[in-house]
């Protein structure tokens, strides 16, 4: 009897002694399952799942085969109850189609940046001219790539069910008509067990 | 242990004992193994103009292998795109929790943007069969590789 308590009193002191801070590297594409909150899974499985769509539907398939039409990004509405940020989201997106070598893109958020790069090309004087950028070559956008995020939530005494959708739509701008959408659907419940948190 | 403490457990159910059995049999769990499964499809161009395919498996993990089973794999192009599909067997009774990645391949056999496709978690239902698909990051792809694995809640 005394065996076992000195044994449970040794065990205690070593899972006692286990508790300090550790860092340790880990894998970023790994499965994250800490919350049930949005995490890198989700976006991760939600950038997959909409280029993999727009670059194999069909009538997509028939104009990126001929040509890599421009598009430009508009912002994902966060209708969830969580701040997401959306960008990141369509970053990721737009990344993943880029590389493809499917689509190009123009960057609406760095218009300043660039009219300012355009005047001091033009007007400094510290420019040769041969190699300034010229006025008025930038292409137009053919496309408009934009999108709605929102959950429902509903929570029990224990568990909390977590509904995703996150819809992306890509409109043709001169015809107005949206030439692809699609949807991911993510749901995650998280349930408080006897000896959790 | 004060008197305190194993009177919350007895609260419990559970007994002095029980406790230091289900305590020493939690540190246990998280022990099994990282390996999984992996299936590989290669696509080159043949003799005679047809494509042919190459395809095979390797099962690292018995346990896993037990309970799923890889049963086909295709691939095929999307413009100049490769897609895989894999068709994947629950052999089990019981929901099955595991996750996959696909890695893609140049001809020459150099992986592409080695790391960034992500582990997707997926649910098998009891002897449900499932096609999972995958789409090439860009055209240089001609082989993909699939790996499955038992999926660790932290």
């Amino acid at each position: 009897m005394h065996g076992l308590k000195n044994f449970v009193c040794g065990l205690s002191i070593v899972i006692i002694t286990g508790c300090a801070t550790s860092v340790k590297y880990e894998d970023a594409t790994k499965v994250e399952t800490t919350t049930t909150d949005f995490g890198s899974t989700d976006l991760q499985q939600i950038v997959n799942k909409m280029v993999d769509s727009l670059l194999t539907f069909p009538p997509i398939v028939q104009v990126t085969n001929e040509r890599r039409p421009v598009i430009f990004v508009n912002t994902i509405k966060n209708k969830t109850l969580e701040h997401i940020d959306t960008e990141s989201i369509t970053d990721s997106i737009r990344t993943k189609i880029v590389r493809s070598g499917k689509f190009r893109f123009v960057d609406l958020t760095k218009v300043d940046a660039v009219e300012k790069q355009f005047e001091f090309q033009s007007e400094s004087g510290m420019v040769n001219k041969a190699t300034a950028a010229t006025f008025g070559q930038q292409i137009g956008a053919e496309y408009m790539l934009y999108g709605n995020f929102s959950s429902i939530v509903k929570k029990a005494e224990d568990v909390r069910d977590i509904y995703y959708k996150f819809t992306l739509n890509l409109m043709h701008l001169e015809t107005g008509i949206i030439e692809w959408a699609d949807e991911e659907e993510i749901r995650k419940t998280s349930e408080r067990s006897l000896f959790g948190r | 242990m004060s008197d305190h403490t194993r009177l919350s457990l007895r609260h419990m159910g559970l007994s002095y004992y029980g406790f230091v059995i289900i305590l020493m049999a939690s540190s246990f769990i998280g022990c099994s193994s990282t390996a999984g499964i992996e299936g590989s499809m290669s696509a080159a161009p043949g003799q005679d103009g047809q494509t042919t395919y190459s395809k095979y498996v390797i099962i690292n993990n018995d346990s896993l292998a037990r309970d799923i089973q890889i049963v086909d794999m295709k691939s095929d192009f999307v413009g100049n795109l490769l897609r895989a599909h894999v068709s994947l067997v629950n052999k089990d009774n019981d929901t099955l929790n595991f996750q996959f990645k696909f890695s893609w391949f140049e001809e020459s056999g150099r992986e592409i943007d080695p790391d960034t496709d992500a582990w997707t978690p997926v649910i098998l239902y009891g002897k449900e069969s499932k096609s999972l698909q995958g789409v090439a990051p860009n055209p240089n792809a001609k082989e993909f590789k699939i790996k499955i694995r038992e999926l660790y809640t932290e």
